[in-house]
């Protein structure tokens, strides 16, 4: 029988193990190419749009294979970056007085107040998990599914849904705080 | 393996799988003697048992991000490696299966042909009985009394010429 090098078998086990997490990852990220076809397919902006997915893609392949609580938070998300999305391509399609890029009648509104919604549920999400990084990966991964539908709006529906967002979460942070330190 | 044992492999497979990289040694430790006797067992004597162990330990780190939580660590382990020596065994099995040059053990000639190649064979013997002894002697298949003599030469050459003709009956037939 052969002669087994523990060690080297070790180097190499740990080596598979890091393999597969970014066989994990990149299988993860699918869905991020899924939504860049979706938004191009609905008739958005095709090089903002796959600039977007191409980020996202990477920040879910970076938090899945790093895993632990950055892991977890790719699916929260995704799921409240969902509310932007949405909230963007059908934003333009509502009939009203649209005023392009800068329209305060509907449009830049609701991405807005999408973006807070997701905030919101995101902080509310991670009150349970204690780091920060986990928040501001989730935060980063929405943000990026958000802007793929909001880029359908603009300039405006964007900022509109950063401000959202970055006011979503820390009313989200806030309220958790009194739950948090008891 | 104690419950405690099994319960602690479950909780290091579940650490790793969720990204804990601090769990890799430690399940190495459990993990890595079970699976090679386990290995062993399955495939009791054969060369490739360890290589089987091995291959299966990588696939059981390549994927401990698959690992369900609900699922019993060791169980699962041992499910992957029962794949792997089958699949040691199988390929053992094919390389067996492939003809090894010059082997006539491994003739993998179609039956048609060696029966060809049979008749082919006794219709010769037979035409060989048909020589006079001078002319077998001077081929070489009977004991000859007097060998290397001035006319061997000739005489081989009308041997043959002879057992030619005798053959090409064959073809008229």
């Amino acid at each position: 029988m052969t002669e087994i090098d523990v060690d080297e078998l070790r180097t190499r086990a740990r080596q598979a193990y890091e393999r597969g997490r970014w066989r994990a990852g990149a299988i993860s990220a699918f869905p991020a190419l899924g939504l860049v076809a979706i938004c191009v397919l609905l008739g958005g902006k095709p090089i903002a749009t796959a600039l977007a997915g191409v980020v996202l893609a990477g920040l879910i392949v970076m938090a899945v294979h790093r895993g632990g609580a950055l892991g977890r938070s790719v699916a929260p998300g995704l799921v409240a970056g969902a509310l932007p999305l949405a909230a963007g391509l059908v934003a333009c399609r509502i009939p009203h007085p649209c005023g392009g890029p800068g329209c305060l009648e509907l449009c830049a509104p609701l991405c807005l107040a999408a973006g807070v919604l997701a905030g919101v549920a995101l902080a509310v999400h991670t009150h349970r998990t204690t780091r920060r990084s986990s928040l501001a990966m989730g935060g980063a991964v929405a943000l990026c599914t958000g802007a793929m539908g909001c880029l359908f709006v603009g300039l405006g529906g964007m900022v509109g849904m950063g401000l959202g967002f970055l006011a979503g979460s820390t009313v989200g942070s806030v309220a958790r705080l009194p739950n948090s330190s008891s | 393996m104690t419950s405690e044992e099994r319960r602690a492999l479950s909780d290091l497979m579940i650490r790793l799988a969720d990204g804990d990289r601090a769990a890799c040694d430690p399940l190495f430790a459990l993990l890595w003697p079970l699976v090679f006797s386990f290995a062993n067992k399955l495939l009791a004597g054969h060369a490739d048992a360890a290589d089987a162990a091995q291959r299966a330990l990588l696939r059981i780190y390549a994927r401990a991000t698959e690992f369900d939580r609900d699922r019993d660590a060791l169980a699962w382990a041992l499910g992957i490696t029962r794949w792997e020596c089958r699949s040691v065994a199988r390929a053992a099995e094919r390389r067996r299966e492939e003809p090894i040059d010059g082997d006539p053990r491994m003739d993998m000639r179609s039956p048609e042909s060696v029966l060809l190649e049979t008749e082919l064979l006794s219709l010769f013997e037979n035409d060989l009985s048909q020589l006079a002894a001078r002319d077998r002697e001077a081929l070489g298949l009977d004991p000859s009394p007097n060998p290397g003599g001035p006319t061997e030469r000739k005489r081989k050459q009308r041997a043959l010429a002879r057992l030619r003709l005798i053959w090409r009956k064959h073809d008229r037939d």
